[in-house]
């Protein structure tokens, strides 16, 4: 069941309204069995798998708050160890056998969302076993946050200091958190169905059938769009979801291509997996703390290892090589470059040395989603190489691009969608949020902007009788 | 390098003078939400939905405009077969009371009974005939849930007042992942969003004073002229044209019908209709229009349906009068002067038609006997006491075996069973003149073979030997 699904519109709306009706104490009941029915609609074997990871990981963070009450120096810290040892070990023995099961020839299925839940559940581990948290001694409040099913599948992956302190008390109903919500889910629809998916046909056009020249150039860049709109659409709904259930979701997008480093941008995208794998894999590692060779070893571990999170390949292994390549060399030059600023005067705080900066960024960024996209690393250098070898200016004249599956004014309409998602990023960069802006108009102002943008999403998503709903690019994660 | 960011930073904030929302307010919100949907669903119906074809809009918007004064007594249901061959007009003058046609194209067992039930709301109906076409009620178009034959309901739901009973048939039309298409009728267009002609083309046919107007007009030109669809009175629609040469002549396939000819979602709404009419004290009465022998015997099957409808109206409780078994002293629309095409009757056929049923239905109400033995018990016992003849040519285009040649299965229609046959198949040359081909004979399968690569016309006669040949065709291949 997929956000952008009719099961979808069904099912929240009555989680929704029963969820406000029923007594506050039944809610978080309510919303479990909820989300494991959500979570059952792909598979019934997949809801054995999620529950024995959160029964794993709730007898090992009870287990370390045990050893921290109970026992007394070394033996608590080595007993806690050990548990957080075989956390890791089963928790990531099963993530790992499902994800790297095609390595070894089989024919196994990838559970929707195990990737989310499985380092959402050992997050909340390591955070016991470092203090941060307190043990959730009730099962099924923690079971809830593991199963919370608007982050279920495709996160955010939720933190134990946001999301459970939010389960542990009670809500409210509020008119403000539902229109709020629903606006965000609507936008959140925009970017997937009205934009995503309507870049996506010319995108799969280009990588299917590995096109050069200009087409792989338009199709990369377009793809860095797209994953983005497809990826943060998610989130937005997520968020939105979890909003009008009376939960304040973390952020998982922050205009990441206004970013004008390659490190800013792995701030601003996809933030609650970057956040994770800085906390819990880059310091425990020693993060910036034991010299620069350590930090960047640190830091290229993080990226490989961030690569292979996504699947097994080596294409993501070089998608997450080159992203942490950048950063290295990006922080080797840094001084070098500073040099060569004030050596030939430049104004780092000028508008067009910032826009040249984050131009840059995008591109650097852009090109790595080369091996993410295409269909194999030989696949991405064979389209590498057809860029240059087979570059024609011609086609942007000579209307050939309109015969990628987008007539010219549906082209012109996603650049069109691209241009005002530009603008709207580039506001939330300042510090100027669209929603806060419209909240701030008459009701009656915001009830018509509102229906105009489901509207837009009614006349102009993609969707239909082909249309595909399993097409979300994270849910391959 | 690594600065905690995962904050949430599009957080709705709340300026000083902002009101909290309260019930009124989001009632406010919702009604303006809902106004704002409605306006531009309707703007985009205007420009995409194109209706201006549409026999439904012309006979509901008839329908809709009667005055208080006018009552239905007496309704009519069914497919183009109703309106094209029973005149409301001359029944009046019959039967004294206030006659109806509310039939519309292809139209299905939910249709008539969400029309039967939009027409008892306002009227006082006493009496409903509702035609049992096999096409609209057997496997294919019996099935209207299916998504292909989804769109002859939705025509008439177009074009249906908002009310309770429109939104009850759209919950029961469908499945409810298609819901969208009847509340958005426009998305049904959506291969047509960006193509301006279309557009164009539709908002210019419903410009035109026809259409404004609501007169209903469809010429068709056919191989033996011009045929004229045009809207009269009460939901009757005239049809003419060339008088019919040569016998009937189809290139389409008859599908013999399977042993349990009514589907079950036909049924289940065959049931409904006549649980509803008892309910309400309406009289049920079912018919079956006449279809050309020729389309009928093609079939093959006849019998197997209406045994299978007899059986149902004896179990039921309600008549049921198929005017296909009317013998031809009673009832004689054999010449193909009474027919529009193979399937309606044309303004003189629907005359002659009208007029009998007008008798036969007040001698059946008054319990006069005049009519008694007036139906064969078998459509098979009527193709035996007729005379001999041929009703038609089928040629059907075979499956091409070879690329270079294309095989025209022809099948004459008739009810012969000691005469003999003869076929002669000629080729038309450019200036004129006839050249015979060889026609293949495989037991009583007749085929020619012409090369795919040829265009040209052909002509076809058949007859019996040693007699003028009754039937000829022109084709073009």
């Amino acid at each position: 069941m997929l956000f952008n699904s009719f099961e979808f519109m069904i099912f929240f709306p009555i989680v929704v309204l029963a969820y406000y009706v029923i007594p506050g104490r039944f809610r978080n009941l309510w919303l479990l069995l909820t989300s494991y029915y959500f979570y059952l609609s792909w598979d019934l074997r997949y809801v054995a798998l999620l529950f024995i990871i959160t029964l794993i990981t709730y007898l090992a963070a009870r287990g370390i708050a045990n050893r921290e009450e109970t026992i007394q120096g070394e033996a608590k810290v080595f007993g806690k160890k050990v548990l957080v040892a075989l956390c890791l070990l089963i928790n990531f023995g099963i993530l790992c056998s499902f994800k790297y099961s095609a390595f070894a020839g089989a024919d196994i299925i990838l559970p929707v969302g195990i990737s989310f839940y499985t380092f959402q559940s050992f997050g909340y581990v390591m955070d016991v076993y470092r203090g941060k948290s307190k043990v959730e001694k009730n099962f099924l409040k923690y079971a809830l946050f593991v199963s919370f099913f608007p982050v279920l599948t495709s996160g955010p992956i939720e933190r134990s200091d946001n999301l459970l302190r939010q389960i542990q008390k009670e809500r409210k109903f509020e008119c403000e958190n539902v229109w709020t919500g629903f606006c965000l889910i609507l936008w959140g629809l925009f970017l997937k169905l009205v934009m995503a998916d309507r870049i996506a046909v010319f995108v799969n056009a280009v990588y299917d059938k590995e096109m050069g020249g200009l087409y792989a150039v338009l199709g990369t860049l377009l793809f860095g769009v797209q994953i983005y709109c497809d990826f943060a659409g998610y989130s937005t709904m997520a968020i939105g979801a979890g909003k009008m259930l009376g939960f304040h979701l973390i952020e998982n997008f922050d205009a990441p291509y206004l970013s004008k480093s390659v490190s800013e941008f792995w701030r601003r995208w996809h933030i609650s997996l970057s956040s994770w794998f800085r906390d819990y894999l880059y310091i425990p590692l020693g993060g910036n703390r034991k010299g620069k060779i350590r930090k960047y070893v640190n830091l290229m571990i993080v990226f490989l290892v961030s690569g292979l999170w996504h699947g097994a390949g080596w294409k993501y292994l070089i998608w997450g090589g080159l992203n942490g390549a950048y950063q290295v060399i990006g922080d080797i030059l840094k001084p070098l470059r500073q040099k060569m600023m004030s050596f030939i005067h430049i104004n780092q705080e000028n508008v067009i040395y910032r826009m040249i900066q984050t131009i840059i960024t995008f591109l650097l960024v852009d090109f790595a989603w080369l091996f993410f996209k295409a269909n194999s690393a030989g696949s991405a250098l064979r389209m590498m190489k057809k860029m240059i070898t087979e570059f024609d200016l011609k086609v942007m004249i000579d209307g050939s691009l309109y015969q990628m599956g987008l007539p010219c004014l549906e082209f012109w309409f996603m650049l069109l969608t691209i241009a005002l998602l530009l603008i709207v990023d580039i506001l939330h960069d300042k510090k100027v949020y669209v929603l806060n802006m419209i909240h701030r108009q008459h009701i009656c102002i915001q009830a018509c902007l509102c229906a105009i943008l489901f509207m837009v999403v009614v006349i102009f998503g993609v969707y239909g009788v082909n249309y595909d709903v399993g097409t979300f690019i994270y849910f391959a994660f | 390098m690594w600065v905690p960011s995962f904050i949430s930073r599009s957080k709705i904030s709340h300026s000083k003078g902002e009101k909290k929302r309260k019930w009124p307010r989001v009632l406010v919100e919702i009604f303006v939400f809902v106004l704002v949907i409605m306006g531009i669903t309707t703007g985009m119906n205007y420009l995409y939905v194109d209706d201006t074809d549409e026999f439904a809009r012309y006979m509901l918007h008839d329908f809709y405009a009667l005055d208080e004064t006018e009552n239905i007594d007496r309704l009519y249901l069914g497919s183009s077969h109703v309106f094209c061959d029973i005149n409301p007009v001359i029944l009046d003058e019959m039967n004294g009371e206030y006659n109806y046609n509310l039939a519309t194209g292809t139209q299905q067992m939910i249709t008539s009974y969400y029309l039967l039930k939009e027409a008892d709301k306002k009227h006082d109906v006493k009496r409903v005939y509702l035609d049992l076409y096999y096409d609209c009620t057997t496997e294919g178009l019996g099935n209207f849930r299916e998504y292909g034959s989804l769109p002859y309901s939705w025509n008439v739901l177009n074009q249906m007042k908002p009310s309770v009973n429109k939104l009850s048939y759209i919950l029961h039309l469908s499945e409810p992942r298609y819901y969208y298409m009847s509340f958005f009728a426009f998305t049904r267009y959506k291969e047509q969003l960006f193509q301006p002609e279309y557009v164009r083309g539709v908002v210019e046919r419903k410009q035109t004073d026809i259409y404004k107007n609501y007169v209903y007009e469809h010429i068709d030109e056919e191989e033996h002229g011009e045929s004229v669809l045009r809207s009269a009175k009460k939901g009757y629609m005239t049809y003419d044209n060339m008088p019919i040469e040569g016998g009937f002549y189809s290139n389409v396939v008859e599908q013999p019908l399977s042993d349990n000819p009514l589907t079950e979602e036909t049924l289940e709404y065959l049931l409904k209709i006549v649980e509803y009419c008892e309910e309400q004290d309406i009289i049920l009465t079912c018919i079956g229009c006449p279809i050309s022998d020729f389309q009928l015997q093609a079939n093959g099957t006849y019998d197997k349906y209406v045994s299978q409808v007899r059986e149902l109206a004896q179990e039921h409780g309600f008549a049921y009068y198929d005017f296909n078994l009317c013998k031809e002293e009673y009832l004689d629309v054999v010449d193909t002067s009474y027919w529009a095409d193979q399937g309606h009757l044309n303004t003189t056929g629907a005359e002659k038609f009208t007029t009998f049923l007008g008798k036969f239905l007040l001698a059946e109400e008054n319990g006069e006997t005049t009519y008694q033995d007036c139906f064969y018990n078998s459509y098979e016992e009527k193709m035996t006491t007729m005379e001999e003849q041929i009703f038609g040519l089928e040629v059907l285009q075979g499956e091409n075996i070879r690329q270079e040649s294309i095989t025209y299965n022809i099948r004459p229609i008739h009810n012969v069973e000691e005469k003999e046959l003869e076929i002669h198949v000629y080729k038309i040359a450019e200036d004129g003149t006839y050249e015979e081909m060889s026609v293949t004979r495989a037991g009583n399968a007749l085929s020619i073979s012409l090369p795919a690569s040829e265009q040209g016309m052909l002509y076809m006669e058949a007859g019996f030997v040693g007699e003028e040949a009754s039937n000829w065709a022109k084709i073009t291949y």
